[in-house]
């Protein structure tokens, strides 16, 4: 921060946090696993943009965050040694188990089903359908928050959107093969 | 083109995610594929299914604690501001707490430390974080929160109210376990030592004594406490074992002392309390590693704890908290500067000047008040301190306390434990520990709540208070925060003591090694130019600064073959910044190769996640792309990469094949974690395979040092190195990056692995690094020089080397070939000052291995005391591929030059030596000033070839700036200005 007013630059971080706070807290919990990790590497994203030129940023505010709050997310799980790096070599086999027919009947094309198949997914393609679908990230803020090149979220995009379709087709009794 | 599931562009188009002209491309396609088509659809609907899906999940959101530690971080921003609203964010505040009472909190960050054997010195960092803070409230008359409710009646009862549980307030910095002493009632015979080590430790301050015997430490021992984990912080570094000897009991040093020097040392230029302090304490060396210092300098018996893995009852509690704390004020000046560049930031440009002159004094009389209260009463009290309260009409609180309290303490360690956590995931504490004092907590916090909801209701009367109590938890938690995030929180400096002066009649001979690495000052400067910030002092290492700069020493102008391979330049004039003493300069010089032997090089490239930073791998390729140009032809070059795992990219190329070198270098990319280990491995196999008889053989590990996978530790790494050293092949280090650089990881694998350590904090850095002195960089004309100073006790009272604190080796290991020490390379300078006091009246020394002894026992001493020889400088060295080393003498007279007829080299030199001592704030630094060395550096830039001398201007005017500031309404919050 400049030594712009600082009033100014409080409401623009509490605007930020009112909007963000979920959206966040709910990315950083998925990459992470668990919800009170989550709201530590968010405070600490928000703690980060109070100290940051807003000017500089203003424009991609949501992606800055995202941004921050991702790699600070990486870090928690790197220093924790838990950090299974998923590449796209890894993805084939880390295939999730095929939902149990049960399940299929049960949830079909419901809500549980696609979060399901989604959680199934390797972790790359998770993350970065949750940022084109929930968050609402074009490809190209996409690649500039995960590090991925555009080309490579679009592979990822495709690839993970074509397995949940994929699935959800395969429990349905007169499904279309993709 | 037919219609491929497989193309990504699909589910693009279908998102509308495409390019312009790949839609129309697309449709075309499309145009002709009903399956195409259809897939497109289902791609949409798919799509707004995760959408929906997805919009409806439930986020976790924020707690109010982690709103709050936000707000504060806000706060800054609004000091200074009256009207900022405080209010809208109350309800963040969330649960009501009267923790006006917060009494039960010496025992702290104890027990979060006792669990771990080694407690790695960033969590140390941690609780060195909250001290400072402990002093806020005091420092604070115009917290803006109080300036926001001025006009609210309350106003000024507030402020009393705030003022007279200062000292409870204050205890919110050992707050890590509020919830200890109930578990610690709850089974005592789990830990025996504790009575005792608390008994010892009251022995020695009745404030402690109080606070154990009240089990309700929120005492004076505070600042001891705080004091404490800063010197566990700084014992964690010294690898030397601990002795007792080496911790001197100050005669007097009340708990105000400390206080009071903590306050002198945050919030000002020291005070004369903190002056005080320091001398009550003369430490040698300070030793002990992890716990054991931190029960050693406890303040706390519960610390004591911690020593039964370690120290066990080696007393350490018996100096308590108040050695610790007597040594706060010289120890801690250097240890804990790293902590302070964000503290100073807030205490002294924000707070701490708007302190009242005599309110450093206010601790002391709170300190002497409490003990006896505590003592007496056990909780809330009627009297003294707490009278405040009564007075300020709190008539109930008495009954609302208990609950308060624990209430109150439970937020604390909860807050704590968050921030520990966050904190132990960066210093790799183990998750154990982590689970146990989550445990412990959930214990505690259990009990606490249950009281509270019984007097839900009541507690609400300390609603005032409670929010300045809360506000003072959040602002600790947001200066760890803030420091974790500020980089030196996670930057890896191991601290030292300065080398201070000895006796020439009792220690004549000094012993060091000698040291090319200049990475300190490039560190610094970033430091200094990027980040707007003074340099923590464990960061500033004087040889390094001083050898960072070339100086016109005479080479070596003998070329036989046996000559040494670097010349021997010594001068002496008066002591710049202590007129009364001498100062000597010992400069080498190697030769300077015309021509560079055969070279090859191997890249050892970190490629882990941390290096994916603007400032890392692009700086790291930009400077492997500068060392390709340098090649010759018949250079090899391969590249090693680690992150997860290490990797062979390129086996070695030719220095012909520039283009596939370069394209190599450009393909690296970062990810993943920091396997350092394996690659240092596969990187020195790979150099051996390639292993040129007689030409350079190195590895360059470019890192930013923050190894966590395989071999991380310093000592393991340092083993590795040496052990790769035998193989020939030497090492350079290139660090990059801030954040987490590990500095004193690097620098020791340097030095243990032959190598040179070099920080490129820019581009140009990198090439003054790799292109400019790529010769010295790349070629070792010398192993192992040692460096032996025989000091003549007729002539020199004392004496002090400048630096070199970690490269000083001991007297006997200077003939000893088996000791490794620095190397020198083509064309380097090697710069070494001693500052020298005239002679006192013992005359001479008996000490046999000094050629100036009295009792010539050596058969070659040849030095006679009554010559003028001030003294004779000893080198030995090997040849780069040698085992047995080469003695040169060259004894020395005093010239009786002043400062103002010495060389340019010689000033400049002395300048940077002067601003390294400012930056440390070294005790001997005399009467330098950043006016005064900038006024020897202007005057001693010489020709100044690469524009180093005027950078070096700039840094000590841009240094004198952040040190003292332009008052003013400098509010700036901490961080970097852009």
């Amino acid at each position: 921060m400049k030594g712009e007013p600082g009033a100014d630059i409080n409401s623009w971080v509490r605007d930020a946090v009112t909007r963000f706070e979920g959206p966040l807290t709910l990315y950083a919990a998925r990459l992470l696993g668990d919800a009170d990790r989550a709201r530590d590497v968010v405070q600490d994203t928000f703690l980060k943009l109070c100290r940051q030129d807003d000017g500089e940023i203003r424009d991609r505010l949501a992606e800055w965050l995202f941004t921050v709050c991702r790699n600070r997310a990486l870090d928690v799980l790197r220093k924790e040694g838990r950090m299974t790096r998923l590449s796209d070599e890894h993805t084939s086999v880390c295939a999730s188990a095929d939902p149990s027919p049960v399940d299929v009947l049960e949830t079909r094309e419901s809500a549980a089903q696609v979060l399901k198949e989604l959680e199934g997914l390797p972790s790359n393609q998770r993350e970065v359908i949750r940022l084109k679908f929930q968050n609402g990230f074009s490809y190209r803020e996409i690649s500039r928050i995960s590090g991925h090149s555009v080309s490579n979220v679009g592979f990822l995009i495709h690839t993970g959107l074509k397995t949940i379709r994929r699935r959800l087709a395969d429990g349905r009794p007169a499904g279309v093969q993709a | 083109m037919p219609f491929d599931p497989e193309d990504p562009r699909l589910t693009a188009y279908a998102l509308g995610e495409l390019e312009d002209g790949e839609v129309e491309e697309m449709e075309i396609l499309l145009s002709g594929s009903p399956e195409g088509r259809r897939f497109i659809e289902e791609v949409r609907d798919t799509a707004r299914l995760l959408s929906d899906t997805l919009a409806g999940e439930h986020a976790p959101g924020l707690s109010p604690k982690h709103l709050k530690a936000i707000d504060f971080e806000l706060a800054p921003a609004a000091l200074g501001m009256t009207s900022r609203p405080s209010q809208d964010w109350q309800h963040w505040a969330g649960y009501g707490i009267a923790a006006s009472m917060l009494l039960g909190f010496g025992l702290s960050a104890a027990w979060m430390v006792m669990g771990g054997k080694n407690r790695p010195a960033r969590l140390d960092g941690l609780a060195m974080a909250t001290s400072p803070t402990s002093s806020l409230p005091a420092a604070r008359p115009d917290d803006w929160r109080f300036a926001a409710k001025d006009a609210n009646p309350d106003a000024s009862q507030n402020r009393a109210l705030f003022y007279s549980d200062e000292m409870e307030l204050r205890s919110y910095t050992a707050p890590v376990a509020g919830a200890k002493p109930a578990r610690e009632n709850a089974r005592p015979p789990a830990k025996p030592e504790l009575n005792i080590a608390r008994k010892g430790k009251a022995l020695a301050d009745p404030g402690a004594l109080a606070s154990s015997v009240a089990s309700s430490p929120a005492s004076p021992t505070l600042d001891a406490l705080a004091s404490d984990d800063k010197a566990a912080n700084s014992f964690n570094e010294s690898p030397a074992s601990r002795k007792r000897s080496d911790f001197s009991v100050p005669t007097s040093p009340a708990p105000s002392d400390t206080a009071a020097s903590t306050d002198g040392f945050y919030g000002r230029p020291a005070a004369p309390l903190a002056k005080k302090a320091e001398k009550a304490t003369v430490t040698p060396l300070r030793t002990g590693r992890g716990l054991g210092g931190q029960s050693e300098a406890a303040g706390l018996g519960m610390q004591a704890t911690g020593m039964q893995s370690q120290a066990g009852s080696d007393r350490g509690a018996l100096g308590g908290g108040m050695p610790a704390a007597g040594r706060l004020g010289r120890d801690y000046v250097p240890a804990n500067q790293g902590v302070a560049t964000f503290t100073r930031q807030r205490t002294n440009e924000e707070f701490g000047a708007k302190l009242p002159a005599g309110s450093t004094n206010r601790p002391m009389a709170q300190a002497e008040g409490l003990p006896k209260l505590y003592a007496q009463a056990g909780q809330a009290d009627k009297k003294s301190g707490r009278a405040g309260l009564k007075q300020a009409g709190q008539p109930d609180q008495q009954g609302a306390s208990s609950q308060a309290q624990a209430q109150a303490r439970y937020k604390l360690a909860e807050g704590k434990l968050a921030r520990l956590e966050q904190l132990a995931e960066r210093s790799a504490i183990s998750g154990k520990e982590l689970k146990d004092a989550k445990d412990e907590m959930a214990l505690a916090g259990k009990q606490d709540f249950e009281a509270l909801a019984l007097r839900d209701g009541e507690a609400k009367q300390g609603e005032p208070l409670k929010q300045h109590v809360e506000a003072e938890v959040q602002l600790n938690l947001a200066v760890v925060d803030a420091l974790a995030d500020n980089a030196v929180g996670a930057e890896g400096y191991t601290d030292f003591q300065d080398n201070t002066f000895k006796s020439a009649a009792l220690a004549p001979l000094s012993t060091f090694s000698i040291d090319v690495d200049t990475a300190s000052y490039s560190n610094i400067r970033r430091f200094l130019r990027d980040e707007n910030r003074l340099p923590p002092p464990a960061a500033v290492r004087l040889e390094e600064m001083v050898n960072y700069f070339p100086y016109g020493y005479q080479a070596p102008t003998t070329t036989t073959p046996d000559a040494p391979p670097f010349s021997v330049n010594v001068e002496l004039s008066r002591c710049p910044w202590n007129a009364g003493n001498r100062l000597a300069r010992i400069g080498l010089k190697g030769k300077v190769d015309a021509k560079r032997s055969v070279s090859n090089l191997v890249f050892l490239i970190d490629v882990s996640g941390s290096m994916d930073q603007p400032n890392k791998l692009p700086y790291v390729q930009a400077s492997m792309r500068m060392l390709t140009e340098q090649l010759g032809e018949n250079d090899r070059v391969s590249i090693v990469v680690y992150a997860g795992a290490a990797g062979l990219v390129m086996d070695s190329v030719g220095g012909y094949d520039k283009p596939r070198i370069a394209e190599a270098i450009d393909r690296l990319k970062a990810g993943g974690s920091t396997a350092g280990g394996a690659g240092i491995d596969l990187a020195y196999k790979v150099a051996q395979k390639n292993f040129v008889q007689g030409g350079v053989n190195r590895v360059i590990l470019a890192t930013d040092g923050d190894f966590n996978v395989g071999i991380s530790d310093d000592k393991a790494l340092e083993a590795l190195a040496a052990e790769k050293a035998k193989s020939g092949v030497f090492l350079t280090v290139l660090g990059f990056g801030m954040g987490n650089l590990k500095d004193s990881k690097l620098k020791g694998f340097a030095d243990k692995g032959n190598g040179n350590y070099a920080y490129i904090d820019n581009l140009p850095e990198a090439r003054k690094v790799l292109v400019d002195q790529i010769g010295s960089t790349l070629v070792t004309i010398a192993k192992d020089v040692k460096i032996q100073v025989d000091f003549n006790a007729a002539k020199v009272g004392s004496y002090r080397l400048l630096g070199y604190e970690n490269r000083m080796l001991e007297t006997k290991h200077f003939d000893d070939d088996t000791k490794d020490a620095g190397e020198i390379g083509a064309g380097h300078t090697v710069t070494a000052l001693y500052e020298l006091t005239p002679p006192g009246k013992d005359l001479a020394t008996n000490e046999p291995e000094s050629r100036y002894a009295r009792n010539k026992a050596k058969a070659n001493v040849v030095g006679d005391p009554d010559s003028n020889e001030l003294f004779t400088v000893r080198l030995r060295y090997k040849a780069p591929d040698g085992d047995t080393s080469k003695l040169i003498e060259h004894p020395v007279t005093n010239a009786g030059k002043d400062f103002a007829q010495a060389s340019e080299d010689f000033k400049f030199a002395s300048s940077v030596a002067a601003f390294g001592m400012m930056l440390r704030n070294n005790k001997d630094k005399g009467t330098a000033t950043f006016d005064g060395l900038l006024e020897w550096a202007e005057s001693s830039k010489g020709k100044d070839l690469g524009g180093y001398r005027k950078e070096f201007c700039e840094l000590v005017r841009k240094a004198k700036s952040l040190k003292n500031p332009d008052p003013g309404p400098a509010l700036a919050p901490p961080g970097p200005v852009k």
